[in-house]
């Protein structure tokens, strides 16, 4: 064989190699303990569903890299009036299959996350009209002035209105009747990914869309696996298998650290987990106790001294959490930075309960999910030694979330004393007055997440004045002031902010959100 | 046959050296676990003497152990081998108290099948029949359904005892039954039952006095390894976590909570419940088997 045969073997061989990376696709491998239920963006709303189908839709308005809110589909927006927003539409927009997105699929799209099947109609409950007022610009009036109309349009993802009624999805599908219709296994959005396949609970493949509008990362092809089993998913990690898991259980954390070429990705998570007492009824319930003792503000206090949520999040949760000071995470809007959490003092809680009455403590039953939040029974079993050595004998029920849920919602609230959390998704924290602190009127759609039934008029007088209110400090202000009141009057037993924890491969750069977002337009794989 | 167990039990037994270590472990394991409170070094099932700042601590012998901890703690901070045997005593609480139910049940069943014969025969045989198509897991799980949705949660928290005795109970007690009755059919034609007729014995006495203990043999056996069989069905409703309550967990539950955490390095949470679980299993087994050796007479 000659030298310069050789040689040119070698240039051929060098070449080759040379041209072949950069056309080769980038194929990010993820892999969830669940799978989205279905493609439809206004049938489920559940965060892993909505999450995953933001890849494939689209908003008018999104959180971009830094967590700001940005224009998506709307290029920008002016306020008209107090009540009155002007949207003006992204030119040059083509949905996946070719068609040009104009005005039309905004409004298509809104009357279709309000119609009879869909779990969105909330996004426009502060909406009076909504209209085109040319091809290009929206006009949508709302009820009163509302601050976070912005915030509230974040889950309203867009369809393409001649795809729908061409393929007979003009209605989302009816969760409830497991309904199979076309827009269960097909997308048509503007996303910067569009579907390739789909197989529920098996595997969802989408490729990287060539006519997106927006900037993107590397990734050409995304293949997503469900694996319920923990062991599996973090195996499948390990091996190579896939390239990133979320989230991570929390006791592979070390596994996953140790391990060659796999990372550990954490960040907070809006998630506020906290305990929960009963504050309405005259004698609490699955208890031998005379009357109700978390009507004295001493008893609460006494829980909250008791409770050391600083060993909770170092042992049980591994230190993946930060210790909670109020019912939102740092990053909420509203979170008062002066408030701190009363801290771990058995005396102090001894003391506490003995002036109420209860030198000897007293026996009662707690609710507790073991399925739905991070280590969620192992915290309930933390809270039950912690409260034993101030003498309160709790009875755990630990549950399902199948059998927590029902027990413990509206309209019987069943239950005296529970572990539960909540993540405002429009990261403001007069979501959560509405929702969990302030006091119940049901009727009005107000306090259905209220389960203490604890009421602090003065804050529900402030989150009312917040929600009308446009000057953004003055907002901020009245929030805080009405959070610092629910503190002070212990309406829940603060624990901790869980962190998001997902597993990657060390080539895989991630961007996480407080939300759960996963935007894979982010996303790099090196 | 109780003559015969004097004049050459003995002899059977020192025979077999593997039935005599399994009855001892089986009397150990019955000592250690109903005195748990006396042996184990710390209460697992009090709350207030459970610190969560001692979890998952390894076994003594190794790396980062805590001498107070022979066999580690699990992630509440609870010691393994205190709630090993505290578990056990659940254990084997249930698997003795649910055979025993299977025994009164079958036993009633199976005497008044095979002794009146016929409609009541009949009747009976076709609803143990009935019961018999299904696994007695299931059985197991049905009951501990209906009792679930029927009592309050706090309730059904604080029987899970008992709860777990009856619906095991029930799952086991045709096969009783079905022993119970062929055995009676054949004594029920024997010349002294015919004498006990002739001279004006009531009906109940001949049953309880004259046929129950001569039937009571192979209802001996089968009882000693219904144990094992309640023992394991007990540690499944446990794993697949309809069992024991999370703060008193029996070894099915305690194997469940460890076994999530079999390759996270904690495996000692996992492994020293499930080797006790075996040997218990297997030791009453093994006992079983011999005592049915020994009362057949065509094995000697």
């Amino acid at each position: 064989m000659s030298k310069t045969y050789l040689a040119s073997l070698a240039a051929a061989l060098a070449f080759s190699t040379a041209t072949i990376i950069p056309v080769q696709a980038e194929t990010l491998r993820m892999a969830s303990q669940g799978d989205a239920t279905s493609l439809d963006p206004h049938s489920h709303n559940e965060s892993f569903t909505n999450y995953f189908l933001a890849n494939i839709y689209e908003g008018l308005v999104a959180r971009d890299k830094d967590f700001e809110i940005a224009g998506q589909l709307a290029q920008s927006w002016e306020q008209v009036d107090a009540t009155t927003w002007r949207f003006t539409l992204r030119d040059g927009v083509t949905f996946h299959d070719g068609s040009a997105f104009a005005a039309d699929d905004v409004i298509f799209s809104m009357d279709r996350a309000l119609s009879e099947t869909s779990n969105f109609k909330h996004v426009l409950a502060s909406v009076e009209s909504y209209s085109a007022v040319d091809d290009m610009t929206v006009e949508i009036v709302t009820k009163a002035p509302n601050p976070i109309l912005l915030n509230d349009l974040l889950d309203l993802m867009i369809l393409d209105k001649q795809w729908a009624e061409a393929n007979g999805a003009v209605e989302p599908i009816n969760l409830q009747a497991e309904e199979k219709a076309f827009s269960a296994t097909n997308a048509n959005g503007t996303g910067p990914f569009s579907v390739v396949s789909r197989a529920q609970g098996e595997k969802t493949t989408l490729a990287a869309f060539d006519g997106y509008w927006g900037e993107t990362g590397n990734v050409t092809e995304v293949v997503f696996t469900p694996i319920n089993n923990a062991a599996t998913l973090v195996s499948a990690l390990l091996s190579g298998e896939v390239d990133l898991v979320m989230p991570l259980p929390l006791q592979d954390i070390a596994r996953v650290e140790n391990g060659a070429g796999v990372k550990v990705v954490s960040s907070a998570e809006a998630r506020t987990m906290y305990l929960g007492m009963d504050q309405w009824r005259d004698q609490i319930i699955e208890s031998p106790v005379e009357g109700n003792p978390f009507l004295d503000l001493r008893v609460r206090q006494a829980f909250a001294h008791a409770v050391d949520a600083q060993a909770i999040i170092d042992r049980v949760m591994q230190g993946q959490a930060t210790l909670a000071t109020q019912y939102v995470m740092d990053k909420v809007s509203g979170y008062n930075p002066d408030l701190t959490r009363l801290e771990y003092n058995v005396e102090t809680a001894k003391s506490l309960l003995a002036e109420a009455g209860y030198p000897e403590g007293f026996e009662l039953t707690m609710d507790c999910s073991t399925d739905r939040y991070v280590n969620d029974g192992q915290i309930c079993q933390a809270t039950v030694s912690l409260l034993a050595r101030v003498g309160v004998k709790v009875n755990l029920i630990a549950q399902p979330k199948a059998q927590f849920f029902p027990k413990v919602v509206a309209p019987d609230f069943g239950t005296s004393f529970f572990l539960l959390s909540w993540t405002p998704s429009t990261m403001d924290s007069l979501n959560v007055f509405q929702n969990v602190l302030g006091t119940r009127d049901l009727e009005n759609g107000k306090g259905a997440w209220n389960i203490s039934g604890c009421s602090v008029p003065e804050a529900d007088a402030l989150a009312a004045e917040a929600a009308v209110t446009m000057d953004a400090a003055a907002r901020e202000k009245m929030l805080q002031d009405a959070m610092a009141l629910m503190v002070e009057d212990v309406c829940l037993v603060p624990l901790h902010v869980q962190q998001l924890v997902w597993g990657a491969a060390e080539k895989v750069e991630v961007v996480q959100h407080p939300t759960f977002e996963f935007p894979l337009e982010y996303f790099n794989v090196n | 046959m109780l003559e015969r167990i004097r004049s050459d039990f003995w002899y059977e037994l020192l025979n077999s050296p593997v039935t005599i270590i399994s009855a001892v472990i089986i009397v150990l394991m019955i000592i250690g676990c109903t005195f748990a409170p006396v042996f184990a070094p710390h209460t697992p099932f009090d709350p207030a003497t459970i610190s969560i700042m001692d979890n998952n601590m390894p076994p003594a012998w190794q790396d980062g152990a805590d001498p107070r901890f022979l066999l580690g703690t699990d992630l509440q901070g609870r010691d393994v081998l205190s709630a090993m045997l505290y578990g056990g005593r659940i254990s084997l609480l249930v698997g003795i108290g649910a055979v025993a139910l299977s025994v009164v049940i079958g036993m009633t069943v199976g005497l008044l099948a095979g002794y009146f014969g016929g409609m009541t025969d009949a009747v009976l045989m076709r609803v143990a029949e009935i019961q018999f198509a299904f696994p007695p897991i299931l059985i197991a799980l049905l009951f501990n359904g209906i009792l679930k949705a029927s009592l309050p949660a706090d309730v059904f928290a604080q029987a899970a005892v008992p709860i777990m005795i009856l619906a095991i109970g029930l799952a086991g007690w045709v096969q009783f039954a079905r022993i119970v009755r062929a055995s009676a059919m054949v004594q029920r034609g024997q010349d002294y039952v015919t004498a006990c007729h002739a001279i004006g014995l009531p009906t109940a006495t001949i049953i309880l006095r004259h046929i129950t203990p001569n039937i009571l043999g192979p209802v001996l056996v089968l009882a000693m390894l219904q144990i094992a069989v309640a023992i394991v069905t007990e540690a499944t409703l446990s794993f697949l976590g309809l069992g024991t309550p999370l703060t008193e967990p029996s070894l099915g539950a305690l194997i469940q909570i460890g076994s999530q955490y079999l390759f996270s390095g904690i495996w000692w949470v996992v492994i020293f419940p499930g080797i006790m679980l075996l040997v218990m299993v297997v030791a009453f087994n093994l006992v079983a088997d011999w005592v049915r050796d020994y009362l057949n007479p065509r094995l000697r």
